[in-house]
């Protein structure tokens, strides 16, 4: 079964519709999406509308879970003053102007989502908040799909997209106890982390909207780059009073807020 | 005794004369001076030059030029944005040796014309139209470092509006200053530590800024961005 996996949308109604079009296109029979519907972009509301309309089964990002409950991550979200200030910006933003129904939604969202060996999450099992970059190592990677018991762990949240594979990974634990110590070991066969990117503020250097295309059936994963008139976007940005840079930034392929500088710092709040 | 002359040292923006009264002023530790005209408000050059040539007397523009009797060789740097038909200057101008810096491509321009040297550099001339050079006086402002790399990236990759030339130094929370430099046709951006004393209490009183030059630029939202980079008193108590 061909599956399509997006995530990060984050209120750009244009870059959802393209990639939507192109998943009819690539003949997915099922979608998943990895959260961050809301934030920094210009069209919350439609973006959760239409994937409420389509029946996509949604896991809660940090963003979604920042709309409800109110902002209050710790540091890791913001390694800069000037990132806090713009997330601020747009958090106040995009709190004052989503609907009831909208928030209650995003509220009821699942942190984790499962079907057969396939793991949906937003940044890793632990955490929506949790960076799991490419380059995390191997023992970190290995635990976090584990810990799912899936074979497959699909997350976004770096807005790069990417494919890891674990092969033939083994975790040895030793535990001491007074009464001496044990060793466990764990041998796992091939494991994958894939990365779907971000539909509507990537950072992959170009505008243009990621997500992933993932055959069930060999395990073969495509990453898909799709085109949109991101321009739309960026004048809406300006329309609605979000921060001008937003645009440059969407435009230039950059995130909005750049990341912190320990990613795989877990989030305390 | 011979007198070392007087360099007066202009040529396009950014075309690199304070690089290159720089490399003249490391390359001997006799005394020398050092003045920037043109550039009043934000002494950025004046700034770097004294910090990293602790020899240089500097000169602050509107002083006293019976100073220049006193210390040379004297470097004068002549900012673009002064009319070279129309400068005075307390010394004879064509007794000083007129040195034009001017970009790779450029072959004939009113410096060429002024000069009795003139010197090519490594920078490639711009086709940029140049119509503003906004400044900002930064002092007693403290920068947070990550704030300032993201401001500056964004910067010179013109989100506020086409660059050609920026040049700042800024304070940061650990109490240290850099000299920020970039322009187009330049090998790279770059930015260094200026070798002054770190200042661990309170505010900076030595000057910090930002000079700014190029086209369709958006000095308000510059300012903005560099509010948003500082740290409020509160803040800077913590660290």
């Amino acid at each position: 079964m061909k599956i399509a996996v997006m995530s990060c949308i984050h209120g750009n109604y244009e870059a959802l519709n393209a990639v939507l079009s192109d998943i009819d296109r690539q003949q997915a029979e099922k979608i998943f999406c990895l959260g961050d519907l809301v934030g920094y972009g210009p069209q919350p509301n439609a973006v959760v509308e239409m994937i409420r309309s389509l029946d996509i089964p949604t896991v809660q990002g940090c963003w979604d879970e920042d709309i409800v409950e109110g902002l209050n991550a710790c540091e890791c979200s913001y390694p800069s003053i000037l990132a806090e200030k713009r997330g601020k910006r747009a958090h106040e933003w995009t709190n004052d102007r989503i609907h009831p129904e909208v928030r209650e939604y995003l509220a009821q969202l699942p942190l984790s989502l499962r079907e057969e060996n396939l793991c949906f999450v937003h940044g890793s099992p632990h955490n929506q908040h949790e960076y799991l970059m490419p380059e995390v190592n191997a023992f970190t990677a290995l635990e976090r799909v584990m810990a799912t018991g899936a074979d497959v762990l699909f997350c976004g949240h770096t807005h790069i997209p990417y494919v890891r594979t674990l092969d033939a990974g083994q975790l040895a634990v030793k535990v001491r106890q007074p009464e001496g110590s044990s060793t466990k070991q764990f041998t796992a066969p091939l494991k994958q982390i894939i990365n779907a990117g971000s539909v509507g503020e990537p950072r992959h250097g170009r505008p243009n909207a990621t997500y992933v295309i993932y055959d069930t059936d060999d395990r073969l994963t495509t990453l898909r780059e799709v085109k949109y008139d991101y321009q739309l976007t960026c004048q809406a940005i300006i329309d609605n009073g979000l921060p001008a840079i937003f645009a440059w930034r969407l435009a230039q392929g950059l995130e909005y807020a750049e990341r912190a500088e320990d990613p795989t710092h877990v989030c305390e709040r | 005794m011979d007198r070392h002359p007087i360099y007066l040292v202009t040529g396009p923006c950014g075309s690199g004369k304070t690089t290159w009264i720089h490399q003249q002023l490391t390359t001997s530790t006799e005394p020398s001076a050092y003045i920037c005209l043109g550039a009043n408000a934000t002494p950025i050059d004046l700034t770097y030059i004294t910090a990293t040539c602790p020899h240089v007397k500097p000169i602050a523009a509107g002083a006293a030029w019976t100073q220049l009797a006193e210390i040379q060789p004297l470097y004068v740097e002549i900012a673009p944005q002064l009319d070279l038909a129309k400068l005075q200057l307390p010394v004879d101008i064509e007794s000083c040796q007129r040195i034009a810096i001017v970009p790779k491509g450029l072959i004939e321009s009113e410096y060429h014309d002024w000069a009795s040297q003139t010197l090519i550099s490594e920078v490639t001339e711009k086709n940029v139209t140049l119509t503003a050079s906004p400044r900002w006086e930064l002092t007693g402002e403290v920068l947070d470092p990550a704030s300032l790399n993201i401001f500056w990236d964004e910067l010179i990759q013109g989100a506020y509006g086409e660059v050609a030339r920026a040049k700042g130094i800024f304070e940061i929370v650990d109490g240290r200053s850099f000299y920020f430099s970039f322009g187009v046709g330049f090998p790279d951006a770059t930015y260094f530590e200026l070798p002054l004393p770190p200042v661990l209490a309170g505010r900076p009183t030595r000057f910090s800024g930002l000079e700014v030059v190029g086209n369709n630029l958006q000095p308000q939202l510059i300012m903005e961005t560099l509010e948003d980079c500082g740290l409020d008193d509160r803040t800077l108590a913590h660290y």
